[in-house]
């Protein structure tokens, strides 16, 4: 899975309206009815942050890596099934 | 002022209605005439009766079941399948609304609630919530909660006191203050309507409701009343800023206002716990 994975980039889909609210990235999809609001933890909050349509997964697993102090492994485990999530749920796309 | 228009103000809002179908300004003016107003509008409706023909060369933007909101022939509109269309000006500050039945509720509910909350949200001036106002001194309570949770109990419950509405609540930002107004757009019986007031007031607590076999109140921090509130919001989901900053003002809104979750059994005693 990392092989197909780590080279995709991933954007953030323009059907999203997002804030950081006390720290925390709050995401709702604007298509889907009734609203889900989407709520991130710190960790999802920062790769939130770092979708931005021109960095790899890769990359930002090296960012997620560096700045939570963890393992390289953890971290791409982490940003995968993340960004799977995301995907599944249309906020994102590849 | 031309003599086909209209003018009401809510929440601060003037907004002006354009109406050349004579029983249809009829209509609109009984349903807001305790909102009329004479000031300069910021929002301008203009209703024409008849046939009209969807825009060419949409795009589908977002849709619920009562409408769908797209872009076509270069400037955006909403559909209504209730037989209405509405051309929006680039701003969302104006519209031409055009129906095939004279008789449509659209221009009462809720078009008008759009234009609003877009405007209120996409300035960051306030936003639309779910929720019964009560006012207590000068102050106000405000009960939030989504259908069934007990807004009209509440509001059936408030005796003497003064209802702001039963429902719906619009909140506007002033400075560190936000305060509450009242709004045509009430859910219960007559006999609420005739103590809806359309006055406007700061909030002092915001509850939470919840149904309970007991009366309790607990205080929140943090994240969760703030999204609380945002679930209970009104959405102008046709305007990914304007939404964003409703997220904004939720989380202001909390931060500012002691908010606290409120279970209570249906009766008078419930006033005894909030008090």
């Amino acid at each position: 899975m990392e092989a197909q994975l780590k080279d995709k980039i991933p954007f953030k889909s323009t059907d999203t309206a997002s804030r950081i609210i006390e720290g925390q990235a709050v995401v709702i999809h604007l298509k889907k009815q009734p609203a889900e609001i989407n709520i991130f933890n710190q960790t999802g909050t920062r790769v939130w942050e770092l979708l931005d349509g021109k960095r790899t997964i890769e990359e930002i697993v090296r960012e997620i890596y560096e700045e939570f102090e963890i393992s390289r492994g953890e971290a791409f485990a982490e940003v995968a099934k993340f960004i799977l999530n995301l995907g599944k749920k249309d906020l994102i796309s590849f | 002022m031309h003599k086909d228009e209209l003018r009401i103000e809510i929440a601060k809002t003037c907004i002006s209605l354009k109406v050349n179908h004579r029983e249809m300004r009829r209509n609109i003016l009984n349903y807001y005439k305790s909102f009329l107003s004479r000031k300069k509008p910021q929002l301008s409706i203009t209703v024409k009766q008849g046939d009209y023909r969807e825009p060419y060369n949409k795009r589908l933007i977002c849709k619920n079941i009562s409408w769908k909101f797209a872009q076509g022939d270069g400037c955006y509109f909403f559909l209504f399948y209730k037989g209405a269309l509405a051309l929006l000006g680039p701003d969302f500050k104006s519209a031409e609304f055009f129906t095939r039945n004279p008789e449509s509720q659209l221009l009462l509910f809720p078009f008008p609630v759009m234009l609003l909350t877009s405007l209120l949200s996409r300035e960051k001036k306030g936003i639309m919530l779910h929720s019964c106002g009560v006012l207590d001194g000068k102050d106000a309570f405000l009960f939030v909660g989504p259908s069934g949770s007990g807004k009209s109990t509440l509001a059936n419950l408030c005796g003497d006191r003064t209802l702001i509405s039963d429902d719906k609540i619009i909140i506007r930002k002033y400075g560190n203050i936000f305060r509450v107004f009242g709004n045509p757009w009430w859910h219960g019986n007559d006999k609420i309507k005739k103590s809806v007031s359309s006055q406007g007031a700061a909030i002092s607590r915001i509850f939470f409701l919840q149904k309970a076999k007991r009366n309790f109140i607990t205080p929140l921090k943090g994240l969760f009343p703030a999204v609380d509130l945002m679930r209970n919001s009104f959405f102008p989901f046709w305007d990914p800023k304007a939404t964003a900053n409703t997220f904004e003002i939720c989380s202001e809104i909390t931060k500012k206002i002691p908010c606290f979750k409120l279970g209570f059994i249906p009766d008078q005693s419930v006033w005894r716990v909030i008090n």
